[in-house]
């Protein structure tokens, strides 16, 4: 009886973070019934997907110790250059004067390809200069934006139904966006739990130089973090710039970074190292989520919401440094 | 001999920050552009200033982006003063510090492009503002709408406002002027949600309204630019709604607004000419330098109360007009 009671317990402590959410949940709703309905639900999950998924790379980072700056400027620099090859052939303001656009399915691998190299570049910078990740990926987010802003002056859209299918199209009621934010959430639970992947770079996050003595190559795992923390990246302009039908240089992304840091830290992933779930990043870009729809709905002002949104991110942080220290 | 290289280089490297364009003539003027950052208009008005330049010839101009920062606006400014420059463009980042950076201008020319200085009484025959009276775009917004609700024959009307960033004098007073001349159409206004801060940004304001589209009653959709009122149409087409339903009105009558109103999901846009501001701009600095008129040159015309005031007007753009405004 006791170590049943003892398991519910800690379920109940592993899992404080859904607690919140529904709590949460709840309070909005009674106020507020039609923020429960699911048209609404629907919108408040295509809304986090883009930093949902940005977070679903970013957690891998912060999990190896590390941190990705450069997210939101990378998905500036991917939202420009492949909605440019993008844009229907008819639109007096093309990027590329009387062009046709390219098959979409062309231009989204080769944004996930600038993806995975600009995330090659600064992995490797990281993992074989070993300056630490926040100076790497600062001075990255420096470039991209840069480079967005060289790219186009102006912001490029009317782009071709196909290449906005992912962000934009909808399978009967369901938005493709949620089933490719879910999709990526499976996939990051796979890699983290699943596979040697995964495994190495907990083992990185909790002790490197035990995990190098242990004969993981800790140099490429760091590198293949940041590979999947940029193409996460490349993968939510896409699909924010097939939301939003443009990309614009100076705000496509901007910030979004923060808002995946602090997604997945108030899911529980440690700043430290070694710890993360991903099934509690997924409550924390919900519990972002639910602020930003719910206290909308809500008639709260926009500066009180940004009030709660830091509360929550700090006081998060405080609790489970409390838990895990007692675990220790 | 170390020292000296390294003087030499960072002479080197700063000549290519501050590097000009056209060849130097011995009775050159000398000016430089400080834009508060480079979005699609900016960047348009940046282009006119320039362009009038080479126009007229004869003058060396250099442009320098900011970055939202009004530290960095001083930084130029006291750079270009130091450098013996004749005269500065500035698109002020922050409206507050318009004195500050005509202490630092010193002895050059000051001519204020697009954000007026809070303070206008610093303006005289040195320092001069060219823009636009955002209380005029605002008001065309509300003009429009007070017909069409006239029209139909309602006079309670409940709004949506996407605002831009708060603090900046355009958007108090674009958000003033139509909520004012909606009023004085004989509309009873109320607003329908808290005003959505999306600071000019398309994709903060398709997020922040969607949830609201299905939700709470509204009769028209206000925003303080084009591209706030272009999220609105796409979180309206994501929720399965016509955005065509209700009057979305916006500001700017950018290349995507004036496709949207061809496209019908638009109501309305208000064109502010930005070449013309980055022109009208460029003349006044060149007429002060030559002593003459403002605007001289130009077609614009200065405020009736403060003559240190350049106005370049405003223009409603509707469906039948559009053509008009297609670049």
């Amino acid at each position: 009886m006791g170590g049943n009671s003892k398991d519910i317990k800690g379920f109940v402590s592993r899992n404080s973070i859904w607690l919140i959410l529904i709590i949460l949940i709840l309070a909005v709703g009674v106020i507020q019934p039609k923020f429960l309905s699911v048209g609404n639900m629907v919108t408040l999950i295509s809304g986090e997907a883009v930093r949902g998924i940005m977070a679903f790379g970013v957690m891998f980072a912060i999990l190896s110790k590390g941190i990705d700056l450069t997210i939101g400027s990378t998905a500036a620099l991917v939202a420009v250059i492949t909605a440019s090859f993008a844009q229907e052939a008819d639109y007096a303001n093309r990027y590329f004067e009387g062009g046709k656009p390219l098959p979409a399915i062309l231009v989204i691998l080769i944004g996930l390809a600038i993806g995975v190299v600009i995330g090659a570049i600064y992995g490797a910078i990281i993992a074989y200069t070993k300056i630490p990740a926040f100076i790497a990926t600062l001075g990255g987010q420096l470039i991209c934006r840069a480079g967005a802003k060289m790219y186009s002056d102006s912001p490029i859209s009317k782009l071709t139904e196909s290449y906005r299918f992912l962000g934009h199209a909808k399978i009967g009621p369901v938005p493709v966006i949620i089933i490719v934010f879910f999709l990526m959430f499976a996939i990051s639970a796979f890699l983290l739990t699943q596979t040697r992947f995964g495994k190495n770079v907990f083992a990185i996050g909790g002790n490197d130089q035990a995990a190098r003595v242990a004969g993981i190559n800790v140099e490429r795992t760091t590198v293949l973090v940041y590979v999947w923390c940029s193409f996460c990246a490349a993968l939510g302009a896409i699909l924010l710039t097939g939301k939003t039908g443009s990309a614009t240089p100076a705000s496509t992304g901007l910030n979004y970074e923060l808002d995946a840091i602090a997604a997945a830290t108030v899911g529980g992933t440690s700043h430290t190292g070694g710890i993360c779930r991903a099934s509690g990043v997924l409550a924390g870009i919900l519990i972002l989520g639910v602020i930003n729809n719910g206290l909308v709905m809500l008639k709260v002002d926009d500066n009180m919401t940004n009030i709660v949104k830091g509360l929550i991110i700090v006081g998060s942080v405080i609790l489970d440094m409390r838990k895990n220290a007692k675990r220790v | 001999m170390k020292m000296s290289k390294r003087v030499l280089a960072c002479l080197a490297a700063s000549a290519m920050v501050f590097g000009v364009a056209a060849p130097a003539l011995a009775d050159d003027y000398k000016m430089t552009v400080i834009m508060s950052s480079r979005d699609e208009f900016l960047s348009t008005l940046e282009k006119g200033a320039t362009d009038a330049a080479a126009e007229i010839g004869g003058i060396e101009i250099s442009t320098q982006d900011a970055n939202n920062d009004p530290a960095k606006v001083l930084q130029f400014i006291e750079a270009a003063a130091n450098a013996g420059e004749d005269a500065v463009i500035i698109n002020l980042v922050d409206a507050e510090t318009g004195a500050e950076c005509v202490e630092a201008a010193g002895d050059m020319k000051v001519v204020f492009v697009n954000r007026c200085p809070s303070d206008t009484s610093i303006l005289n025959e040195n320092v001069v503002y060219v823009g636009s009276n955002e209380m005029t775009s605002g008001g065309f917004q509300g003009d429009f709408l007070a017909d069409y609700f006239n029209e139909k024959g309602q006079t309670d009307v409940k709004y949506i406002l996407l605002q831009g960033t708060l603090g900046l004098v355009h958007t108090t007073q674009r958000t003033e002027s139509v909520l004012q001349h909606m009023k004085d159409g004989g509309l009873n206004i109320e607003e329908a949600a808290a005003p959505l801060v999306a600071d000019y940004d398309r994709a903060t304001a398709q997020e922040m309204i969607a949830p609201l589209l299905t939700t709470t009653e509204y009769d028209c959709i206000i925003a303080n630019n084009d591209a706030m009122a272009l999220g609105a149409v796409e979180a309206m087409l994501d929720a399965d709604l016509d955005p065509a339903s209700i009057p979305i009105v916006g500001i700017d009558a950018t290349a995507d607004g004036i496709q949207a109103i061809k496209d019908g999901t638009l109501a309305m846009t208000v064109f502010q000419d930005p070449v013309g501001q980055g022109m009208g701009a460029l003349m006044a600095a060149v007429n002060m330098l030559e002593g003459k008129e403002f605007t001289e040159g130009t077609s614009f015309s200065a405020d009736e109360e403060n003559p240190y005031i350049v106005w370049v007007p405003f223009e409603p753009v509707y469906p039948d007009n559009v053509a008009d405004y297609e670049k």
